[in-house]
């Protein structure tokens, strides 16, 4: 039976167990904890292995949904979790202080599997507080020296979630 | 008398606040004399013909469910099959048009049940019912495919393939947007980003308000009043455009919240102008390039959005060979293109030959088979097919 994934990654409380339960055809296997440190201030909860989820599709192809933990302390698990994946989606939460810095810390970190693959960003809590607008997101990922899709979403929301992914997958083969 | 059960009907022609407002009507004046139903077997279509592009609707379902129609216009139309409801819609008339389908759908059992018993011999040719009721499968898909070309001509206009190919119609995919209320939003845009201050379009009925920093447009206007701007021309409009010191008070309740953002709202009146052209002196050989990705989940869809702009982020392709390169209409990419125009997320390499590599959509090095059958699936588990 075929084996893919999909890796979910981004600072504490930008949504990623949420996209992934938007997405999950299982109850998301999710290891939060209570967080005992600054982290509590923006998530009283947090993942602390990682978080999991399964898309079933045709033929008993399945694909698996990775949630990093969001704790940078955890991050020995990111290169055993992105191995083989089919491509990384980074969520950022826009009321955090500098998101700008999270782009390039996540990019920074995972910066060989997005070579050897591909990445959409979504960023969420944008009602909250619209600005920094996704023209400033867009500069910031080009001074990088990157492209890619970069949404607005709401990780509640599957057709959001779903319209990041399909991004991903057009990024790699518009032809499909 | 037991009362008849209410009669499985599908709509078209009618987009999502049309069709809650003909629930409502079908609960209230209508009685209940039907049921909608989005994805089951229709024994009936209640089809709205004052649309753009009904002629067009209407032959699409009628190439999938040749069942009983209900017409509803406020023109007459004596169509096969079909009973017109005059506009304003009254409870009376559409429960009698109603029970009229009733009756033809009766007919054609009878006529069926009236069949010799006896096999008919292998010459004859097979029964061909005027009214059929048995196609469940038939009945949704066509429901699903005149839903879908019913946005897709929202969005996309519905010129057809060969005037696109046809070099001696070539002015017929141009358009020039100062000549329409595209042109006089992007002037008060413009207007209202070089002052500093807040933009006000006046003389359409309701006034639009530009704010120049909070990338919001106020109005009381309703989304189903503006669209119908978008189509005319400006020429006998006496538009003014101004700047004030400061926003009127507005009463949030009072603005249609799909108005409410500027990026959507002017990718709305792009597509709702443009009708699959794209804006006049753009080169239609030359690459395309996007300097970045439209916010999709924010926008109105276009149908094959995410794989355009995929394309023309990662490999620029002319705006003649996207098309047969993704396999789908040319209305698409070049109501796309317009869109993405309106944005100023355009970047058109004019002088520049295409790209000879493009000769296969795909990036870098195209992924095995194996891989292109997996993410189809995906694409379809994801229920996102455009």
């Amino acid at each position: 039976m075929a084996q893919h994934k999909i890796i979910f990654a981004g600072p504490v409380g930008a949504g990623k167990t949420t996209a992934i339960n938007s997405l999950s055809d299982i109850p998301i296997v999710s290891t939060d904890e209570d967080a005992s440190d600054m982290t509590a201030n923006r998530k009283p909860q947090t993942t602390v292995a990682m978080d999991y989820g399964l898309m079933k599709l045709d033929g008993n192809e399945r694909v698996h949904l990775y949630g990093t933990p969001g704790q940078e302390r955890f991050d020995f698990m990111w290169d055993i979790l992105t191995e083989g994946g089919i491509g990384l989606i980074l969520l950022l939460d826009n009321t955090r202080p500098n998101p700008m810095q999270d782009m390039s810390f996540y990019i920074g970190a995972f910066s060989d599997f997005i070579d050897q693959s591909h990445l959409a960003i979504g960023v969420t809590r944008m009602d909250e507080r619209p600005q920094p607008g996704l023209a400033r997101y867009n500069e910031h990922l080009a001074s990088l020296g990157r492209k890619a899709p970069i949404f607005e979403i709401d990780a509640r929301n599957k057709r959001d979630v779903a319209l990041l992914v399909q991004a991903l997958l057009y990024s790699t083969d518009s032809g499909i | 008398m037991k009362k008849a059960p209410p009669l499985k009907v599908a709509l078209y022609g009618m987009d999502a606040r049309a069709r809650e407002l003909f629930a409502m009507f079908v609960a209230g004046p209508g009685q209940h004399c039907c049921e909608i139903v989005e994805n089951g077997a229709p024994e009936a279509v209640v089809i709205d013909l004052d649309g753009v592009g009904s002629d067009r609707l209407w032959l699409e379902v009628r190439r999938h469910f040749s069942g009983p129609a209900v017409v509803l216009s406020v023109r007459s139309h004596e169509l096969h099959h079909a009973i017109w409801v005059p506009k304003p819609l009254r409870g009376e008339g559409f429960i009698a048009a109603i029970a009229r389908v009733r009756g033809m759908l009766q007919h054609v059992t009878v006529k069926q049940q009236a069949q010799p018993s006896t096999p008919p011999r292998r010459e004859d040719p097979p029964p061909t019912p005027s009214v059929q009721r048995e196609d469940p499968g038939g009945a949704a898909r066509a429901a699903d495919l005149a839903m879908q070309e019913n946005r897709a001509q929202e969005c996309c206009g519905h010129l057809e393939d060969s005037v696109y190919r046809d070099q001696s119609q070539r002015e017929r995919l141009f358009y020039r947007p100062s000549e329409y209320l595209q042109g006089a939003l992007n002037e008060a845009v413009a207007q209202a980003a070089r002052e500093g201050r807040v933009a006000m379009i006046d003389g359409l009925g309701y006034p639009l308000y530009i704010h120049p920093d909070r990338g919001e447009l106020l109005t009381t206007m309703r989304e189903q009043y503006l669209r119908p701007l978008c189509v005319r021309r400006m020429d006998d409009q006496p538009i003014e455009i101004r700047t004030l010191e400061q926003l009127p008070a507005l009463t949030v309740e009072d603005m249609d919240p799909r108005l409410r953002r500027q990026d959507a709202t002017l990718w709305k009146i792009a597509l709702w102008t443009s009708r699959g052209r794209v804006p006049e002196g753009v080169a239609l050989d030359a690459p395309v390039r996007l300097r970045a990705w439209p916010n999709i989940p924010r926008l109105m869809a276009v149908p094959h959005g995410v794989r355009i702009a995929a394309l023309w982020m990662h490999r620029p392709t002319s705006l003649m060979e996207t098309a047969p390169l993704l396999g789908i209409d040319y209305r698409y990419p070049f109501a796309f293109f317009s869109a993405c125009h309106a944005l100023g997320l355009i970047q058109t390499e004019a002088g520049r030959s295409p790209d000879p590599r493009a000769a296969k959509a795909g990036h870098d090095a195209p992924p095995p088979e194996e891989r292109r059958g997996l993410f189809r699936r995906m694409l379809d588990k994801l229920g996102l097919h455009t």
